[in-house]
């Protein structure tokens, strides 16, 4: 007896490496190039017979677009001269107001810029804006800016006077604008500006449009509220220091800005709300490893003086409260005559362009100036991200804690301070 | 008698050989190892007409989008696609072997691409605008209508991104790249005249007639020279038609002369090692040029590199930021340390201390500087792909440049204080001295091999030659008898140890056959991957021997070094839709 091995494995390779032969395409029979030029040439000229135009993809055309027709820069910078969309909040508050602007850069041999805005918000606040400005003269030694601007803001909030205003006594008033005047002054020195300016407001209070509060004249009164009876025109006659040594001064890291401002209210209609403002800032930034790392301190005082037997309208108190200043609370939280505000921001850099921050805010309004003091303030802290360049933040977005006890979240287009 | 299984079994085996020798001919059909122009010294890239070729938009916002956030070209890890037999780059469009390859003066390297040896634009009218690029200035065109671009340097650092732009095109020329020639000039603003046919591109895009106060806002940021005129760089408009840039990846669809994906190109690879040294953070496709030129009836296009505004201490605008060439723009995962720690975390480049130079210096330093940890602004795909044999070749070149030719070319930027020159001169060599110390000991670095009539085989040591390491206890070398046609290796002998460049070939390797091989190693304690073999080929000319293949290894595996193949060298590119 033997052992039979079966035939067919065998028989089946030799068929497959027939096939596989017999399979070969015949580029391998072909004439194989005798030197290397040869082989080179014959792929370029495979190539020729196969060669296109460059098609690019969707993505890359929208990135194209968007960076030659220059869209990027003209939404950061704007045109020359021309028609753009007006896209920005005209208060806090306001809600994004959209509507169509005019600028003109070439007046005046560039000397001047013309700047028209017509913009309104979901929420219906609305604002005329026009002005001429003229911020580099005689060489860089003078400005001058004239302006006229008509708002009507119809959901500002108001929760009374004083540091022990309530949360409960929330109202909202609608207040309608119109400011015309004009500023100008000297740079003696490239970061040192002095100047002043005359204004004419005009101001008018009526019902508040925000259906979630009740308006202000169901809750306060003139005795509460002064101004909110009857509201006179003023004119307004300022005169300013300012010392600007930020750098850069759009995202600051280094230096410091001292500025000086002092006003005089006059009541052009009833001699009753006439008061005078003067009002100090200071910002200090402190960096260190090559200005990644950036403490903000920043502190302003306000103090408003009326003339004797006259009032400060409550319309015109410098709040406190909102996206710049003791961030955990609503906007305009606290009002009074007298204002002192603290705040420290610890900035560091992420990536480039992303920041990360904490921040604590301070403060407090007083009917008094000698209570303006470092006792009883109210406090806010917190943490937030800031995307932007070396010279400006286009993108904040801030989570602060403090007062409520509640969380507030804020998202803006610039920087705190 | 046999069986009918036996004879089956019979015809399965005669086929079966049939079929290996039929296979290893198939597999040869494209040529052998060797052609007889090995090694080939110039790449005919300009042969085939091009003339069908049209502008590919670029732009800066989609090279940083599409290398940040995506990944171009194959990353696949192989040789360098158009290296000739001999591991070293033919002259092509792209680059002509220059500093690298021949003995060249110091005059010639300082002089680089330059027409004239001097300039003067006294009367030039200014014609157009700059649109692109952070440098302020305006074009201007010569007697004949040739334009000229005029850049200047920022206020804060006067004579920096000008100086750095002669620099960088002296040694980039040197090095065997395409650059457009430029000039120091002085500009004297009132005697400048605007052609009335003058335009420039306003923020919309469009055209508009350049204006006086156009001209002024670049006066403004520009810097100006105690004597009231404004140095300048005055860079000549290459020849021929622009048709955009050239990307570090994939080829042009629409140049059939561009058959090696960018991406694999040794002399774009080994960009990175230059891009190192000088700290060239801005090496990115669109610092570059395509231009079509025509000759002879037919077009073609050159690449040249371009803008070297970026380069050592100078950002162009502004001092060269902490971050270049430390960091991509976006680090993720430096971000994600960073801001996770709330800041406490430190980027170590952060705690770098720069010395205090003239501004014309910006923000330059060798002593942190490290050569494989250096990146440009964001990732490159050809920098990418670089393996230790591009980087070697790269090194190889830096090695050439001398303190002498270092110096040379940095008086070439004419600082006007010595300190600028005298610091940019000595952090150069020391940056130098470390790309060498890198990057020439991370292959066998043993090389210029010769084999003499009578067998004697000489050969150099490029690290030891450059002082980048010491010389090696021994090299081991194993010869072979190599068959071109059948790419076979029969060794011959016993591997031969030797302390020096120096042996003899036995004769048994040199009789009868038209090509030898030898495998060579070297050992040293401190260089662990010299013991990396290098395959050297050799064929018999004109009664002698000559060099046609060098093959380094870039790991142990022994198979790595039987990478090359007969066919021409051509990586099919796949033509992505976002990809070239």
């Amino acid at each position: 007896m033997h052992v039979r091995r079966t035939l067919a494995p065998d028989l089946v390779r030799t068929a497959w490496l027939a096939m596989a032969i017999v399979s070969l395409p015949a580029s391998a029979w072909a004439q194989a190039p005798q030197s290397r030029d040869e082989a080179l040439r014959k792929a370029r000229e495979e190539k020729s017979k196969q060669v296109a135009h460059y098609a690019p993809g969707t993505l890359e055309k929208y990135v194209l677009k968007l960076e030659n027709d220059k869209i990027l820069a003209r939404l950061a910078q704007g045109s020359d001269k021309g028609f753009y969309p007006y896209f920005h909040t005209i208060v806090s508050g306001s809600g994004i107001a959209v509507g169509p602007a005019y600028r003109n850069r070439l007046l005046f041999g560039r000397q001047g810029t013309l700047n028209v805005i017509l913009a309104g918000s979901l929420k219906k606040y609305w604002m005329v804006d026009g002005s001429i400005d003229f911020a580099r003269l005689a060489d860089n030694h003078a400005f001058a800016n004239v302006h006229l601007r008509r708002r009507g803001l119809p959901q500002e909030d108001f929760f009374g006077l004083g540091p022990d205003s309530t949360q409960s006594d929330f109202v909202s008033f609608h207040a309608q604008d119109t400011l015309v005047g004009a500023f100008g002054g000297l740079r003696p020195l490239p970061h040192l500006a002095i100047g002043g300016g005359v204004d004419y407001l005009d101001v008018t209070i009526g019902h508040g449009k925000d259906r979630a509060v009740p308006s202000i004249e169901e809750r306060f009164t003139e005795a509460t509220a002064p101004g909110l009876a009857r509201q006179p025109a003023f004119l307004m006659s300022q005169a300013f220091i300012d010392l600007n040594l930020r750098a850069p001064s759009g995202n600051p890291r280094t230096g410091g800005q001292y500025k000086l401002t002092y006003t005089w209210f006059s009541d052009r209609t009833f001699d009753q709300y006439a008061f005078r403002r003067l009002e100090g800032e200071v910002q200090q930034y402190f960096s260190a490893f090559n200005q990644r790392r950036v403490l903000a301190l920043r502190a302003r005082v306000l103090v408003d003086d009326p003339e004797p037997g006259q009032q400060v309208p409550f319309y015109l108190m410098d709040p406190l409260g909102g996206s710049h200043e003791l961030r955990s609370f609503r906007r305009y939280r606290f009002r009074d005559r007298n204002l002192i505000m603290l705040q420290a921001e610890y900035r560091w850099e992420i990536l480039t362009a992303l920041d990360g921050a904490l921040f604590y805010d301070t403060g407090k309004v007083e009917p008094r100036r000698a209570d303006i003091n470092f006792r009883d303030l109210e406090t806010s802290w917190g943490f937030g991200i800031r995307l932007g360049t070396n010279q400006r933040v286009v993108l904040r977005f801030d989570a602060a804690i403090g007062g409520t006890g509640k969380p507030h979240y804020l998202l803006r287009f610039n920087h705190a301070f | 008698m046999p069986s009918d299984g036996h004879w089956l079994r019979r015809l399965a085996g005669v086929a079966l050989v049939g079929a290996g020798i039929l296979f290893c001919i198939a597999g040869h059909a494209n040529g052998p190892r060797f052609f007889p122009d090995d090694p080939l010294q110039v790449d005919r890239d300009t042969d085939l007409d091009a003339s069908g070729v049209t502008e590919i938009e670029d732009g800066n916002l989609w090279d940083f989008v599409s290398n940040t956030f995506f990944t171009p070209g194959d990353d696949s890890d192989i040789p360098a696609v158009n290296v000739n037999t001999i591991d070293e780059v033919p002259d092509s469009s792209w680059f002509v072997n220059r500093i690298g390859k021949r003995p060249v003066t110091v005059d010639e390297i300082v002089r680089g691409p330059d027409l004239v040896p001097a300039l003067s634009v006294d009367g030039w009218p200014i014609v157009q605008g700059k649109d692109t690029g952070l440098q302020p200035g305006f074009r201007i065109a010569d007697p004949t209508g040739h334009l000229y671009q005029l850049e200047f340097d920022p206020p804060s650092n006067p004579e920096m991104a000008t100086g750095a732009e002669i620099i960088g095109t002296a040694f980039y020329h040197a090095m065997g790249y395409f650059v457009v020639p430029v000039y120091l000039v002085e500009v004297d603003r009132d005697s400048l005249t605007i052609s009335p046919k003058a335009t420039i591109k306003d923020i919309t895009g469009k055209r508009r007639r350049l204006e006086k106060p156009d001209v002024d806002e670049v006066f403004r940021r520009a810097a100006r020279q105690p004597n009231g005129k404004y140095r300048a760089l005055a860079g000549r408009f290459a020849d021929g038609v622009q048709v955009g840039s050239f990307r570090y990846a994939g080829t042009r669809p629409d140049d059939p002369n561009d058959v090696f994906p960018h991406e694999h190109r040794r002399e774009l690879r080994a960009n990175r090692v230059f891009a190192a040294w000088l700290n060239h953070d801005d090496s990115r496709g669109l610092n570059s040029l395509d231009m079509l030129e025509e000759r002879d009836g037919r077009k073609f296009i050159r690449h040249y590199m371009f803008d070297f505004g970026s380069i050592m201490g100078s950002g162009t605008a502004f001092a060269q930021s902490h971050r270049a060439g430390n960091e991509y723009i976006l680090d993720w995962m430096e971000g994600v340390k960073t801001g996770a720690t709330l800041g406490i975390y430190l980027r170590p480049w952060l705690r770098v201390k720069y010395p205090d130079v003239p501004p014309a210096v910006g923000r330059f330093e060798g002593d942190y500087f490290d050569p494989e940890g250096w990146k440009p602004e964001y990732p490159n795909p050809a920098f990418r792909n670089m393996r230790p044999d591009d980087a070697f070749w790269g090194a190889r070149i830096v090695a050439k440049f001398s303190d002498d030719i270092i110096r040379a070319v940095a008086a070439k930027a004419k600082y006007s204080d010595p300190r600028a020159t005298d610091f940019i001169v000595g952090t150069l060599i020391k940056r130098r001295d470390k790309v060498l110390r890198t990057w020439l000991n991370q292959v066998n670095p043993a090389s210029d091999f010769e084999l003499g009539p009578d067998g004697t085989l000489t050969f150099g040591n490029a690290a030891v030659e450059t002082g980048a390491a010491t010389p090696p206890s021994a090299y081991t070398l194993r010869w072979s008898r190599y068959d071109n046609t059948l790419d076979r290796h029969v060794p011959v002998g016993d591997e031969v140890r030797v302390t020096g460049p120096r042996a003899s070939t036995p004769r048994e390797a040199l009789s009868g056959t038209d090509y030898v091989s030898l495998e060579i190693r070297a050992e040293h304690p401190q260089q662990p991957r010299w013991a990396r073999p290098t395959m050297v080929y050799f064929r018999r000319e004109n009664g002698g021997w000559k060099a046609v293949g060098i093959e380094r290894a870039i790991s142990t595996k022994p198979e790595s070094i039987r990478l090359r193949q007969a066919s021409p060298v051509v990586v099919p590119a796949k033509q992505k839709k976002d990809d070239r």
